[in-house]
């Protein structure tokens, strides 16, 4: 979970207490809701094998298939869980702990190995999409590359100071690209060695997200709009025009062209929201209401964009995103 | 502790008691290391950065405008090295939001960026951070670097938090952001009382690379 998931993990707290349940906009179909005891604060989708993950705080980890919902694998991991990834195969789960371990297990919970990465817990996982790495943050230090296979440390990135609030890598997983909490972009290639950074953002980047054709990022953040930059050289492509609110999350959807985006209104904690862009015409939208926490996205098997909330009965929701 | 001369020579050396190894008799060089052991300081606690850091902000140590509602704060403090030294020519990076517990996104109200002297001192006036939903307690965010120390990035706590009731060592857990209570400072009231404002040291310690 990085700093700022932190920050809207507690700001929900007072959202989910403070609005009614309301209906999802029309334009997303509900897939399944899924209860469980515990209210689970992050989920990974594995790829386009049809499974997903989800973690609760306390440790308790789910294996689900979708659309069915139906759990496959269900145990409770050592520590408090902070982050949590799924490899594409869905070969390997990575689950961040608040002791600053990451341990690898497969989809039923069987343990593979594990890495002490910090004194400080684990703020995000992400695999690249060929297994080969594993990207690790602190929200004190820089992004770690871990070998997911042999538990050997590749490189630790850079940062001026502080770490890493979002990663990504490339859909061919030659690039690794940071958005990072001294405000700069920064893009590595898969050993490490610093490819391209952008430092013309004032406010922090929440969000870094790959386009499929794996030259462009998009990055979302404090000031409140989606800026594209190359992945070659770093530069600034262009901005969106800006939205009211600062953005926290921000995924690029497999068209290439829609952001899914999570909007918290710094201000007043109170205003809420999902947002499709479109990179195309400029447009945005709405695509959900206050009183659910976005905490995931992903594909499932027919390559369905699906993106997951969690309500105030602790619900899980998985929604599918029209075309 | 017994220590050998070489142990001894080379605590010395990176304590910066000796710059060169001249024939000291060993129990002059464990005074020596004894004595500077006894003005190390300990690096102060990290805390997170986030959310709403700002890169360039002015150097200005009066955040407080004429007229700024809230209760006018000053800030004092001195940068050291862990070895007890003073820091010149650190940069002090400082935000936080406004009396009602707003940050300024668009501007740099209440954001400031010092430098400090040969002294290692620095100081702003600005007013007493408000609270906001998503955060416990009032603070304020402290991103610190110079050559060749560890950059700290921390934040700065008052011991008058309402949220503490009072009573700071038991109740500074309330804010799970809060890493350490040494984080948590006293507040003191100066001046009169047509012209009071909160008074905080916060002294700052940054490890070596």
């Amino acid at each position: 979970m990085t700093g700022a998931a932190r920050w809207i993990t507690t700001a929900v707290a007072v959202l989910i207490s403070s609005f009614a349940h309301r209906a999802m906009a029309e334009d997303l179909r509900k897939l399944v809701t899924i209860s469980t005891p515990e209210k689970i604060s992050t989920v990974s989708v594995c790829g386009t094998t049809g499974l997903v993950a989800g973690a609760a705080h306390d440790g308790a980890i789910h294996v689900w298939k979708l659309p069915s919902g139906e759990q496959v694998a269900s145990w409770k991991s050592g520590a408090p869980v902070s982050a949590l990834a799924c490899s594409f195969d869905g070969k390997w789960l990575a689950i961040g702990d608040e002791d600053g371990a990451v341990k690898i297990t497969d989809p039923a919970g069987k343990f593979v190995r594990m890495f002490a990465i910090a004194h400080a817990a684990v703020d995000n996982v992400a695999f690249a999409p060929d297994g080969s790495l594993l990207a690790v943050g602190t929200h004190e230090n820089p992004v770690q590359l871990w070998n997911p296979g042999t538990g050997l440390r590749v490189a630790e990135l850079h940062t001026d100071f502080s770490g890493s609030t979002s990663v990504d890598f490339a859909p061919d997983s030659s690039l690794v690209a940071t958005a990072d909490a001294d405000t700069a972009i920064r893009i590595y290639d898969r050993n490490g060695k610093l490819k391209a950074s952008y430092t013309g953002l004032l406010l922090e980047p929440f969000a870094i997200s790959f386009r499929p054709n794996g030259k462009e990022v998009v990055v979302g953040g404090a000031d409140s709009t989606l800026s594209i930059l190359s992945a070659e050289d770093g530069q600034l492509i262009r901005r969106l025009p800006k939205s009211p609110d600062p953005i926290f999350n921000a995924v690029v959807l497999p068209d290439g062209d829609r952001v899914l985006s999570l909007q918290v209104d710094a201000a007043t904690v109170r205003n809420f929201s999902v947002t499709l862009w479109n990179l195309g015409t400029n447009e945005r939208r709405d695509v959900a209401v206050a009183g659910k926490h976005l905490i995931g996205y992903g594909e499932i098997s027919n390559h369905q964009p699906v993106m997951f909330t969690v309500d105030s009965d602790s619900s899980l929701t998985a929604w599918a995103i029209p075309d | 502790m017994r220590l050998a001369r070489r142990e001894l020579l080379s605590k010395c050396m990176a304590l910066g008691v000796l710059t060169s190894t001249a024939n000291l008799l060993p129990s002059a060089l464990a005074a020596a290391w004894q004595e500077k052991e006894k003005s190390r300081l300990a690096p102060t606690p990290a805390s997170e950065l986030g959310p709403f850091y700002k890169r360039l902000a002015p150097s200005n140590s009066a955040m407080r405008a004429p007229g700024d509602p809230g209760m006018p704060l000053v800030v004092t403090g001195q940068v050291f090295s862990s070895r007890g030294e003073l820091i010149p020519s650190a940069i002090v990076e400082i935000w936080q939001t406004n009396h009602e517990g707003l940050y300024d996104l668009d501007g740099y109200h209440y954001r400031t960026k010092l430098t400090t002297p040969a002294d290692g001192n620095y100081e702003f006036s600005s007013v007493m951070p408000g609270h906001y939903p998503a955060r416990v307690c009032q603070h304020i965010h402290y991103a610190v670097t110079a050559p060749g120390y560890r950059p700290l990035v921390t934040q700065l706590y008052f011991a008058t938090d309402p949220v503490f009731e009072g009573d700071p060592d038991k109740n500074f857990v309330r804010d799970p952001l809060i890493t350490s209570r040494e984080l948590v400072r006293p507040v003191t009231l100066v001046g009169d009382p047509k012209d009071i404002h909160a008074a905080v040291k916060f002294e700052l310690v940054l490890e070596a690379m």
